[in-house]
């Protein structure tokens, strides 16, 4: 397979023909079959499908965490399958940030550690007001100094927002970032991530299944048996988009 | 700051390393603390002669340093007075030591340095001792002695000296141990001079007298001031220190082994525990590398504790040490503890490495967790067997069986040392490789039990230990050491205790044995009593070894007529190799009065430690080594006299084989048991550790378990069960790595016996390694689970 390389730089990052099977001769699934997509820097971009779609393989090659079967996937330009585990370490570290549903958090660490891990990781030094404005941005300025068990689900996940962002990185993955909490707290959760697209055009992947989640995103992708089945752009200014990407999901799953 | 919290939050997973390091640390510590304290010290009787002149080094077989070549009578006169005419030296005395020692009612008395307690009149001038009473020897005839014996001047007193016991009269006595005979007398009864005291005008220039002295000297000898005068040691002491630290030595070199097995054992388990958590840290940027400091770096931080706790109890544990030293006689007269800095900062130097050491594995294991683990739900366990596992496992049971058969050959000195080798690495081997038995095993053992049971223990039992078999391995683990060196141990014991006096009496079938009683050795009287049958006269000897120099070996002098004749000398084979000789050459022998014969070697025989290395005929050792003592008589049961003389006492085979095994027994029990302690001790710990760690780790499961309608009741039978099961591989994997090293071991014994021996096991050890193991793990495992699944209890940690 060629790239274009064009498609390549335009995009925060670009999939082409990636496949993706797990096990081997009678027994082996395709996860992904042959996805190209490409997302642009400061869009934000919302993962669908039903159960088994893909959408989890999908954001672990994308972001990679993953190693594709065959295809390609850039970051910020690079190529990632030409990469050794080292050296994808320094560029997830340097490029992506992370948000998962659950167990985001390192338990032994208060809130400022965790957020302060990855610039720790990277060897440089910690800039505590750095720090401190990252977890304010989030809301959580008096929780600073403390421990995840402390910490309600919706500021757990906060703080492991404020600690993808704190290295400025060009894309976050969040993967299921509202799965455990209750409808107020997503919604608090969500505001942010849309405020950060919009204020800071911070480029944002997101895999759920909850379409309201969804509805806040530029973009739509829906994936069905390992292949894209659709992309809807939304208009921001609808307030209907939550029926209409539901209506599109009912299609998908019948 | 990752390391440090992490060691905060996870401290369960940190305990049992923790423990194993501090007690590994402990028993490191005393042994270099008594290493330390029983150095060789410059002997009292030496106090005051601050330079000492001593004759050059010769080395022994294997090349190694040992006996200094005494000077002859002449040579050492000589060499004293060039040393008086040197400047700031006030006198100079040459001094010897031989077996002397007083018979009171025709009984000896009881002294350890007998050996070494016969010294001329000018000798009393370097401790100094001072008259107490009477004055100094001026006859050959007359003695003084240590005023603590209880014989006034004037009175008679038998001396036992190596020719036999001779009346003495008392001329004075002295405020120091010794028997001081004239000057003369002295040097008749041992010409070979090993020591000649220089004594100053001004004791301060000790030092630069030495240097004066050392010109004169030349390579002569060596001149020795200050802590090097201990290198003047009686060489029983030298044997007794050699005995303790031997003992010690051993203990330390198990704790060590058994504290990098705990601590990686326990390590690898709780690293297993924390995959999600270490890909997290993978997702959010840790480099593989960081990942793997990070886990030596907790490891380095747990271990720097736990070997300073370590230290601090060794300087408690030292004078425990010493009580059962003393008890078992092998410490050196006036030993005392001395607690030096060095001993505990080595100590806590190898806690912390061992530390590093047992986090290796976990570390590399760590290192390869992928960043997606922290995205997936549970906690799966990939393959059992990794190709480092296969590799190092395969490598480890290969090297066992290689030393399990070289335990059947070695020689006995290294037997014991082979048989731990073999049995170390052959946990190694079952450790790595129980993930492969353990699947089959628990399958077999399953089946029937599943096939017909309806409820789910069984079930879940079997699905958890096939899905988890490297989590059961690391739980087994440690019960595979503990059972492996109690069964193993107490084994070798209990095959040695049969082997060596069956073996014996079976070689000495039909002869009487005199032995010494209360004597260091058998003087020329007793010998002479009894004209027939073996009495050899062992002593030292200097030859010249081509490409190694002047080389001391042990010599006998013989009266059995086929050896004994005037100026020819026997080889076995193995020495005349060394030497490069052969039958009809001749060779320069010197002996301890610094005089040199040349003899003839007349037969170089196969090597037979019966007759001896170097055998001479026994006139020729007595006329150069005039204070050396007969071991023992061998007399053939028909020639077998009805008394033997005062110092001597007589045996029949068996009773002489048993007294003789006993003495080594009584070490070899001692530490044998000091052995199984240590070993079962912390693998006791280990397991206890493990099967907690294994219980909490399964909060979540069991959480879903008891929703799915568990009970209490059945998930402790579940889990009670499953540690049953693993608990029981362990067991019969600890007892299978025996096998090989006692079967070597019993093979060996039975090539060198002539005897028929076959495996023995202690079966009380046996059973109560088996029982202990099985009832910790089960113990902890239920306790721990019980704290986790108690109804209405909020768990927290």
């Amino acid at each position: 397979m060629t790239t274009t390389p064009q498609a390549a730089i335009s995009a925060a990052v670009q999939l082409t023909t990636v496949r993706k099977t797990y096990g081997t001769g009678e027994r082996a699934v395709t996860a992904l079959d042959g996805v190209s997509i490409g997302f642009a820097a400061g869009t934000f971009t919302a993962v669908m499908g039903p159960s088994g779609s893909g959408k989890s393989t999908l954001l672990q090659c994308a972001a990679g965490l993953d190693q594709p079967t065959s295809g390609q996937i850039h970051i910020a330009g690079q190529d990632i399958g030409a990469m050794d585990e080292g050296r994808r370490t320094v560029l997830r570290r340097e490029h992506i940030g992370f948000v998962f549903q659950a167990f985001n958090l390192v338990a032994s660490l208060t809130a400022a550690q965790n957020v302060e891990l990855p610039v720790r990781f990277s060897g440089k030094r910690v800039d505590r007001a750095q720090v401190r404005a990252a977890l304010a941005r989030m809301g959580l300025a008096e929780r600073a100094g403390h421990r995840p068990s402390e910490l309600s689900g919706g500021q757990q996940q906060r703080v492991a927002l404020a600690r993808a962002l704190v290295t400025r990185p060009d894309v976050l993955f969040a993967d299921e970032p509202t799965g455990a909490l209750d409808t107020a707290t997503s919604r608090e959760v969500l505001h942010l991530l849309r405020r950060l697209v919009d204020q800071e055009s911070q480029t944002t992947i997101m895999v759920t299944h909850d379409p309201v989640a969804a509805s806040y995103a530029d973009v739509v992708v829906f994936l069905k048996d390992g292949q894209i089945a659709d992309r809807i752009l939304l208009d921001r200014a609808a307030p209907s988009n939550p029926a209409l990407i539901a209506a599109h999901l009912t299609r998908l799953e019948n | 700051m990752l390391a440090l919290a992490n060691i905060r939050e996870h401290w369960r997973g940190f305990v049992a390393a923790f423990l194993a390091i501090a007690l590994g640390a402990a028993l490191i510590g005393v042994t270099l603390i008594v290493y330390h304290s029983a150095r060789p010290q410059v002997q009292p009787r030496l106090a005051g002669a601050p330079v000492l002149v001593i004759p050059p080094q010769a080395v022994n077989e294997s090349g190694t340093p040992k006996d200094r070549v005494p000077w002859g009578e002449a040579d050492a006169a000589t060499l004293a007075d060039r040393l008086a005419g040197v400047d700031g030296v006030a006198g100079t005395v040459v001094d010897r030591s031989f077996y002397a020692q007083a018979f009171k009612d025709g009984r000896p008395v009881a002294d350890d340095m007998a050996e070494d307690a016969g010294h001329g009149w000018s000798s009393t001038r370097l401790a100094p001792y001072a008259l107490t009473a009477g004055t100094a020897p001026t006859t050959a005839d007359e003695v003084a002695v240590d005023a603590a014996l209880g014989v006034a001047p004037g009175e008679r007193l038998e001396v036992n000296l190596a020719t036999g016991p001779r009346q003495f009269r008392v001329s004075g006595t002295v405020d120091g141990p010794g028997f001081f005979f004239t000057d003369a007398q002295a040097a008749q009864l041992d010409p070979g001079v090993r020591t000649i005291a220089v004594l100053l005008e001004n004791p301060a220039e000790a030092v630069t007298v030495a240097e004066r002295a050392r010109g004169v000297v030349g390579s002569a000898g060596a001149v020795v001031t200050g802590e090097e005068r201990a290198a003047l040691e009686p060489q029983f002491v030298a044997h007794k220190r050699f005995l303790g630290t031997q003992l010690i030595a051993a203990m330390a070199m198990l704790a060590l082994f058994v504290t990098v097995f705990v601590v990686s054992a326990t390590l690898a388990l709780a690293t297993a525990q924390r995959r999600r958590e270490i890909g997290l840290l993978r997702t959010i940027g840790a480099h593989p590398k960081q990942i793997r400091a990070m886990i030596l770096g907790e490891a380095a931080v747990v271990g720097l504790l736990g070997a300073v706790v370590g230290s601090l109890l060794a300087v408690l544990l030292a004078p425990l040490m010493k009580a059962v030293l003393v008890r078992l006689d092998v410490t050196p007269p006036g030993f005392a503890i001395e607690v030096a800095a060095w001993p505990l900062l080595t100590a806590t130097a190898i806690g912390t490495g061992v530390a590093v050491v047992g986090a290796w594995a976990a570390s590399r294991m760590a290192a390869k967790v992928a960043p997606v683990e922290a995205l997936l739900g549970a906690q799966v366990e990939k393959r059992p067997m990794t190709r480092a596992r296969w590799v190092f496992g395969l490598l480890a049971a290969g090297l066992g069986a290689l030393l399990a058969v070289v335990t059947a050959v070695t020689g006995a000195d290294d037997r014991i040392n082979t048989a731990l080798g073999a049995a170390m690495t052959l946990i190694v081997a079952a450790a790595l490789l129980a993930p492969v038995i353990i699947g089959p095993a628990v399958r077999a053992l399953t089946a029937p039990i599943t096939r017909r049971s309806t409820s789910a223990g069984p079930m879940l039992v079997r699905a958890e230990l096939l899905n988890a078999t490297r989590r059961a391995a690391a739980t087994a683990a440690p019960i595979i050491a503990a059972v492996g060196f109690a069964v193993l141990i107490s084994g070798m014991v209990e095959t040695m205790r049969t082997a060596y006096p069956a073996g014996e009496t079976k070689k000495l079938a039909g002869q009487v044995l005199i032995e010494p009683d209360g004597t260091p050795g058998l003087s020329d009287a007793v010998v002479g009593e009894i004209p027939v049958g073996k009495a050899a006269l062992p002593t030292r000897v200097f030859l010249h070894r081509p490409g190694h120099g002047v080389t001391v070996i042990d010599a006998l002098g013989s009266r059995d007529p086929r050896w004994d004749k005037p100026g020819e000398a026997v080889l076995g084979e193995g020495t005349a190799k060394l030497f490069g000789l052969s039958a009809g050459q001749t060779v320069d022998v010197r002996f301890v009065d610094g005089k040199t014969e040349r003899v003839r070697i007349s037969q170089v025989l196969p090597d037979d430690p019966g007759r001896g290395a170097f055998v001479l005929p026994r006139q020729l050792v007595r006329s150069h080594d005039r204070a050396a003592l007969t071991d023992t008589i061998f007399v053939p049961q028909a020639n077998a006299p009805m008394t033997v003389a005062a110092g001597a006492s007589l045996h029949d085979a068996e009773s002489y084989a048993r007294a003789d095994y006993n003495t080594d027994a009584r070490l070899t029990t001692s530490l044998a048991m000091m052995l199984i302690v240590v070993a079962v001790g912390y693998s006791g710990l280990a397991v206890a550790n493990s099967m907690a760690m294994a219980a909490y780790g399964r909060k979540a499961d069991f959480a879903v378990m008891r929703s799915a309608g568990g009970t209490v009741r059945q998930l402790m039978t579940f889990a009670v069960g499953e540690t049953v099961l693993v608990a029981g591989i362990g067991v019969a994997l600890g007892l299978l790595v025996t096998l090989p090293p006692l079967a070597g071991m019993a093979a060996g014994l039975s090539e060198v016996t002539g005897a028929d021996i076959s495996i023995q096991l202690n079966g009380g050890v046996v059973a109560l390694a088996i029982v202990g193991s099985l009832l910790t793990a089960t113990v902890a495992s239920a306790a721990v689970t019980w704290r986790v699944i108690r109804p209405r209890t909020a768990v927290t940690g």
